[in-house]
Formats: structure tokens, sequence, C-alpha cells
């Protein structure tokens, strides 16, 4: 996984492997984590973009981490961005589409 | 007992005596009635197409006959050679035997949009499966739906169909029609309509096959033959000014072929309406308390809806096109609409494209029908995997297609499966196999190799599941 944060825009952009499976998943919820801290954000102060150009598959375990990280951002700051259609059919189904704005 | 009980109970004290003397046909008189009533239909098709426009101010007659040449010729070919009286199949081997028998009383719920040709076909559906049918009109098509059911209950009886197998709710009682639905006897209701109605039905208690709206996207892939792709969705989307629910609403295209698809549309006396002509559109097409299609303008042709709108178009015009960019609530042509309207959408690439097809198909159209125009078997196969749709049809105007029979091999149908996905339990083009209590003769083929393992096994925890499937299997 990928972590790049914007201080301008007060962004997070994550990319992610083709396969985020249980493994996959809880190595990317630990980066995440981690750079949170590391740039010094506090919860509901930043957006984070989730970009999934490339993500063939996905797991129970990441889509706890979308849920997560969009509790975190200010609102309506989360979004996920580049997804292949039948990932995007995984949000629909679990009906968090909306939610967690995917595109 | 208030008056409606009352006449619910008649209805259903007539509609089960002839279901117990149904039961007493076999297979060649049960056919004979059945030919006799397509006879009888099909002799009048031209007839009820006249009275069914003439009643509800609906689509175009020339197509209404062309739907009850469906609902007649088509059907009753598909339907005449099956058994679906007594013995239906018989396998020594396996050792069962198939039996057919009626469920009883059956209610079709007839909606407005097609008011002849679904009586046609939900009574010969009826009849070839012994099953007395109670016909209820659409309050704005009482009088052609009840004369379509009158004609054909005069040939059943005539063919010594049973008294009463064919009844018909004249007045449009919504609380006698709900009485029916629910009455302790009624065994299925086949429902055909608007989401109320098909959900009142599935409330009922009473099992039921329910068919709701469609929002059929249509793609068009790169690889398709665009001029052929247009002339029949263009086919599809007039035929009756667009009331069938399988017909398309939204037509989806890649940036590449896009400026071509248009020109296409154009070049075949299609209309792109500028935005303040979309808005204007919107207003009429749209009932505002609901969200979803104004009834006003359900099977007008364009002429009407420009009229109504207030916007100027071309007087030889088929489609108004209305290029949205969106789906929702936002962009209210997103929806479904049984009227000469098309919405019609650029996407950047394949997979955006599809995810559009995605939205469009969850926007009130789960499970009824998607099409696709391709000469490449792979993004037909990608497409129809990502679709929620009982039937996809390919290089194919949809809104015949998905009826069957004509384009396809389908079972020709007035009633479309939706899947659970629109809350039905099928996905299937409703027809007789879905109007029978199937019995099943089961004699004693024994299992050899459930016979030959030593079941003790079972009761030894130590014994592993990859233990006891090579036991089990071992070949002796």
């Amino acid at each position: 996984m990928e972590f790049a944060f914007d201080e301008r825009s007060q962004t997070i952009q994550c990319r992610f492997s083709a396969k985020m499976d249980a493994i996959s998943s809880a190595e990317a919820a630990e980066i995440f984590g981690k750079g949170i801290k590391e740039v010094s954000l506090r919860p509901g102060d930043f957006a984070a973009v989730f970009d999934m150009k490339g993500v063939e598959y996905v797991s129970s375990a990441f889509l706890r981490l979308c849920l997560s990280a969009a509790k975190q951002t200010r609102e309506g700051g989360f979004s996920i961005i580049n997804t292949e259609p039948q990932i995007m059919k995984v949000f629909k189904i679990a009906g968090l589409d909306a939610l967690l704005r995917v595109s | 007992m208030n008056n409606t009980a009352t006449a619910a109970n008649e209805i259903m004290e007539r509609a089960i005596m002839a279901a117990g003397i149904f039961e007493m046909l076999d297979q060649k008189k049960t056919d004979r009635i059945v030919e006799e009533v397509f006879n009888a239909g099909f002799n009048s098709r031209v007839r009820f197409a006249k009275m069914a426009y003439e009643e509800t101010g609906i689509g175009v007659w020339e197509h209404k006959v062309f739907k009850n040449v469906l609902a007649t010729q088509i059907v009753y070919e598909n339907i005449k050679d099956e058994k679906t009286v007594g013995v239906i199949s018989e396998d020594n081997l396996s050792g069962i035997t198939e039996i057919a028998q009626p469920l009883g009383p059956i209610l079709g719920i007839i909606p407005v949009t097609n008011p002849t040709s679904t009586v046609l076909f939900k009574i010969i559906i009826a009849m070839k499966t012994r099953n007395p049918i109670i016909i209820a009109p659409h309050p704005r098509a009482v009088r052609c739906s009840s004369e379509a059911a009158r004609i054909c209950y005069k040939a059943a009886v005539e063919a010594d169909a049973p008294e009463d197998c064919i009844q018909w709710i004249e007045s449009p009682d919504r609380e006698l029609t709900q009485a029916v639905m629910k009455h302790k006897d009624m065994a299925m209701i086949l429902a055909t309509g608007g989401p109320g109605l098909v959900k009142a039905a599935y409330s009922s208690g009473t099992p039921a096959l329910g068919v709701g709206p469609g929002n059929v996207p249509v793609f068009i892939d790169e690889s398709a033959d665009i001029p052929y792709a247009v002339e029949n969705i263009i086919l599809s989307k007039t035929f009756d000014n667009g009331t069938i629910c399988a017909s398309e609403q939204a037509v989806v295209v890649e940036k590449k072929i896009s400026g071509t698809v248009l020109k296409e549309f154009e070049k075949q006396n299609c209309y792109f309406m500028s935005s303040e002509e979309i808005q204007k559109v919107e207003r009429i097409a749209i009932d505002p308390s609901t969200g979803l299609m104004s009834v006003n303008i359900i099977g007008k042709p364009v002429s009407v809806i420009a009229d109504m709108a207030g916007i100027k178009v071309p007087p030889d015009t088929k489609i108004l096109m209305a290029r949205i960019e969106g789906v929702g609530k936002e962009y209210p042509l997103s929806g479904e609409i049984l009227a000469p309207i098309l919405a019609f959408y650029v996407r950047d690439d394949f997979n955006s494209a599809i995810k559009l097809c995605i939205d469009l198909n969850y926007l009130g159209g789960l499970g009824h029908t998607v099409s696709i125009y391709a000469n490449n078997d792979e993004r037909i196969r990608q497409f129809s995997m990502l679709m929620n749709a009982g039937r996809i049809v390919v290089n194919t105007p949809s809104a015949q297609g998905a009826v069957g029979g004509i384009y396809n091999s389908l079972n020709t149908s007035f009633t479309l499966g939706c899947g659970t996905w629109g809350k039905n339990i099928t996905t299937e083009n409703v027809t007789t196999r879905h109007l029978l209590n199937i019995k099943r003769i089961c004699r004693r083929r024994t299992n050899e190799k459930w016979l030959n393992f030593t079941k003790e096994k079972y009761l030894d925890e130590g014994e592993s599941a990859d233990d006891i499937i090579r036991g089990y299997h071992r070949n002796y």
C-alpha cells in the first residue's frame, strides 16, 4: 500500500496492491494508522481518497478498513475512486457505495 | 361480513368449483380448450387492440395487435405440445415419475400498458395448466380487459371447460381485488403492474409471481455494428410508444464512439434535446409527488410529449434523446419512463461505462432486463457477469427480445421474473411450468455407496472428513 499526504488540501491518498485479502488489508490498516500519526492528523480534520486502480480483489477486512477510514475523515471527506466494475459491485451489494462515495 | 368480503367469497366459491372440475380433464381435453381459447383470442386481436387504444389512449393500436399475436399465436406455439396433465415425465433409471397437478385459482392482475395481451397470455397459460383464473383489470382498462376475458371464456366453455374457469372483476374495485388476493382459497397471484400493486400482491400472504418496473440500460460496445444497433434500439423503444417494461431506458457508450452513435441516432430521426428542453421534459415526465414517471406520458407519441413540454421538435422525430451525466433523483430522466424518451450517456472507457450500467440497473430495474450490442464475446461475458438481470439480451431490440419467442428461444411471456432482486422467486420468463404443482413418485433406487459404507465410522470422532470420504467413495 502507498500512503501519501497532501498538506495543502489536508488529504491522504492511498493506493493498494491488486489483491486486498485479509493479510494485505491488515497491513494496509496498520500503514494507514501509522501514517495518520506521523503527519499528526486528528480525526475529523482531514480527507482521504482510496485510489483502487489495479485492485482486483477485496476482502471483508478491506471493507472494514474503508469504513474505519471514512469514520476518521471529516464529513463527506472520504471517497473511493477508480474502481474496477467488479469491485464497485461489491460496494453496491454491501450497500456502501453511497456512504463511501465509490466511483 | 361486508359486501366486499361477500363478493370475494362468491368469486372464490365459483373458482374452486371450477378448479375441482378442471382436475378431471385429461391432456387431450385440456389442449382442445387451449386451442379454442387461442383461436378466439387470435381472431379478436385487432378489435382488442383498437379497444385497448381507445380506452387507455396509450401506445399504438397496430403495435397492440402484434402484442396480441405474441400473447396468442407465439405463446400457443411455445406451449401447445407441452405435457401439463398427469404424468409429465418418467425416468426408470432414477425411478422418478413427475405428475403435474394444477395450483388452483389464480388471480391475474393486468397492467394498463398491455391490457388485452396480458389477459390473453395469462388465460392461455392458466387453461393449459387447468387453473381457473380471475382477471383483475387496471381501472383505466376495464372494458377492453373484461372483453378479452369474456371472449376467451366463451370459447373455453364451448370447448367443455368448467363453468367459471375464467372470471373477471368488471368494476375497478381495489378493495375487492385485495380481498380476492388475500382469500384463503387463492392459490397464486400473477401480478404485472406498478410497484405498489406488486408489493400488495406479495404482502397478501398468497404465493405470488409479481413483476415490477425495469430500468434497462443498453450498452453499445465499440465492436457493435452501430447503425444496426441504433435501428434496433429505435424499433424497440418506439414499439407501442415504449410501453413494454423491457424497453431501453438509457443508451451507454464509450467516448471514442459517442460521436458516431450520436450522429447515427440523429440520422435515424432521433432528436437530442438541449439542456433547457431536457428540463422542460423532466417537468412533465416525472410526477413530483413520487419521483417516478408521470402516468400522463406513458405510451404517448413524441409529438404529444413535445407539446406537453412546450418544446419544438422535427415532425418525424422518433425518440427524444436526453444527454445526461448522472444517475439518481437529481437526474429525473435516469429512471424508467415508458414513453419514447431515452437517456444518453457517454463515458471515458469500457469500465466506466459498465459501472454506469450497474448504477442504472440498481436504480429501480434490478432483476429485469439489460441489453448489449457487441461483436466481442469477451465484452458480452464481462457485461453479463456484472448485471443483475433475468435477461441479458444481445444484439436484439430489448422490448421484443425479453418477451421471448421472436428474437431468441426464451419462453414467450408477458410476466418476466426478476429473481430475488425484484422480490420474485424466479428470473425466468413465467410460463406454464410455474403454474403447476409437480408431484414426484420416488421409487426405491438405493444409494449403494451409503448402504455399503460402515456407518459406525460416523460415530468415531477420530475419523476425519478425508478418511470418511475416501471410504465412502471406495470402489468395490
